[in-house]
């Protein structure tokens, strides 16, 4: 059941998306973002789907599984709209029944949430399907390179990022392994009182947690005996080079970023 | 043939932060000459001290006293800590404790990083590296998604990248099946043939240890035998008084002559231990 997750997962491939510089893929994700919550009519938003559509066909990953990573988060979708539709009372009303009342403008925002929303996991989704975890961290350790001057620990906090992807589903296969060794011992997950719930996930976490700083000190020897030592005297295999895809597609980001900007200043 | 790793009046006990000793004597006086190119087993049970001997060779644990010379380099001198580390690989029993990176060539690219060489050069190694243990096409893979044995490979990979002279395996099949016991051995004689990579292979598996060119039997901290595998498993009482079994072939010889048929124990592997029993019948 953990296994599913696709959150974080890398699928190889070869195209224009794979190969565009991971630290140019990393500002092209932030400004899609600020793109697609930028102004407040469709003319604006319509800029990053359109833009979010055509990165995912230029990526060849099958739509299937964004779809699969969307369906766990329904639930909060659902909730946002049905927020926005109670509390926004502004517009033509549609229906009305006592303090309930259906307004154009809540169902409108409501459209445009979830919308904003779904394109949001996917772009980001796209990044990570489409980025290797160590590029990943290699190019925000590069972008946040400046820091460095202010004593900031980048090298560490991106090995840090590193290993905890790494890490993400052996201590998913474990957690279901504990799992599984308390229900034979008689352990009860299936209460669905709350309180239950959260007192079956103690004999699961202590478990994990000694496990999991059984493994800490363990790769930490295992690394030490690698020659690791920081970031001293340190080379990366995969180099970063922005080449001309790399610059035409930023600026291809930024026209559709001003172009989404004016119109949402415009209207 | 030069001297790989020296161990010389080797003592150690395990300490605090403050150098307050926490155990008994792990190893007592210890001293041990292992040569370039040669393939060595140690063998001893649970607390033998073998894993201890280990991390004592490539400078993870410094000794209280004596010393350790590897290449010539003593250990406990910290300004050669990663010259002596990068003679010396380690492997470990588990395999995804050793792993640090979330794609296979990623991971074969980490020592290589840390040597400061150029991403060229450690393109070269890892593809090298990957394809002398026999896992290139898994080269973009998760760890997650290959079996222990596979994984373990990943891990000598990750070593071999470095381009040591020796390297050292702590128990690399404990945590496999069959399987994937078979192919690491195998990947392990490979290296040791093809690349005169000198091996220390510590074990509990009797099999393993039968096919080394030289057995090392530790017991509570003490090197009690010392000698070709043939000399060490033809003495199965010496063995079984420190707790540890003989291999298979070599045990049936034993009980033969236990039982009053008297064959001469010198079988340390199934084609031999066959052609002593027909010997018996003609």
């Amino acid at each position: 059941m953990l296994k599913d997750i696709t959150i974080g997962q890398y699928f190889p491939g070869d195209n224009l998306i794979h190969r565009l510089d991971p630290r140019f893929k990393i500002v092209m994700t932030l400004l899609y973002i600020i793109m697609l919550f930028m102004g407040d009519e469709l003319y604006s938003l319509s800029f990053g789907i359109v833009y979010c559509i055509a990165a995912l066909v230029l990526s060849k990953i099958p739509v299937k599984l964004f779809g699969k990573s969307i369906k766990p988060l329904l639930p909060i979708l659902i909730m946002t709209a049905i927020l926005d539709i109670i509390f926004i009372r502004e517009g033509t009303v549609y229906f009305q029944a006592g303090f309930f009342k259906l307004t154009e403008d809540g169902v409108f925002t409501a459209v445009k949430m979830i919308v904003r929303i779904i394109f949001l996991i996917i772009g980001s989704m796209l990044l990570t399907y489409t980025t290797s975890p160590i590029q990943l961290t290699d190019a925000i350790e590069r972008l946040l390179s400046p820091l460095k001057r202010l004593h900031f620990p980048v090298h560490s906090f991106a090995m840090m990022m590193t290993i905890a992807l790494r890490f993400i589903p052996t201590l998913m296969i474990e957690t279901d392994k504990i799992i599984a060794a308390q229900k034979a011992r008689g352990a009860g997950f299936d209460s669905s009182k709350l309180r239950d719930k959260a007192k079956a996930l103690v004999p699961v976490l202590i478990p994990l947690f000694v496990s999991a700083f059984r493994r800490a000190e363990e790769l930490a020897t295992a690394m030490e005996c690698r020659c690791y030592r920081g970031d001293i005297g340190r080379t990366k295999m995969k180099s970063m080079n922005a080449g001309i895809c790399d610059i035409v597609s930023l600026t291809i980001t930024f026209i559709m970023f001003f172009a989404a900007a004016t119109v949402a200043v415009l209207f | 043939m030069s001297v790989q790793l020296i161990a010389e009046n080797l003592c150690f006990y395990y300490t605090d932060e403050d150098g307050n000793r926490l155990s008994g004597d792990v190893l007592k006086n210890i001293s041990l000459k292992i040569e370039k190119g040669s393939f060595v087993a140690i063998l001893g049970h649970n607390g033998s001290g073998k894993s201890t001997l280990a991390r004592l060779f490539n400078g993870i644990l410094v000794p209280i006293s004596g010393k350790v010379l590897v290449n010539g380099i003593d250990t406990s001198d910290d300004d050669n800590i990663y010259e002596v580390r990068r003679h010396v690989g380690m492997v470990f029993q588990n395999p995804d404790n050793q792993i640090v990176a979330a794609i296979v060539e990623d991971d074969v690219a980490f020592g290589p990083e840390n040597l400061g060489i150029s991403p060229k050069e450690i393109r070269v190694r890892v593809d090298n590296a990957l394809r002398a243990v026999d896992m290139y096409d898994y080269r973009l893979h998760a760890p997650s998604q290959l079996s222990g044995g596979q994984k373990q490979k990943v891990a000598i990979a990750g070593i071999i990248a470095m381009r040591p002279d020796c390297i050292i395996l702590d128990e690399p099949t404990a945590m496999l099946d069959p399987k994937g016991r078979n192919d690491v051995i195998n990947t392990i004689h490979m290296l040791h043939r093809e690349y005169g990579l000198t091996v220390v292979l510590i074990t509990h598996y009797m099999d393993e240890a039968a096919e080394a060119e030289r057995v090392i039997v530790m017991d509570n901290g003490e090197i009690i035998m010392d000698d070709t595998p043939e000399k060490v498993f033809t003495k199965p009482e010496v063995l079984q008084a420190v707790g540890l079994d003989v291999p298979q072939s070599t045990e049936l010889l034993w009980k033969l002559n236990m039982s009053g048929i008297p064959v001469p124990i010198n079988a340390i592997n199934e084609e031999d231990c066959v052609d002593t029993v027909i010997n018996l019948f003609t």
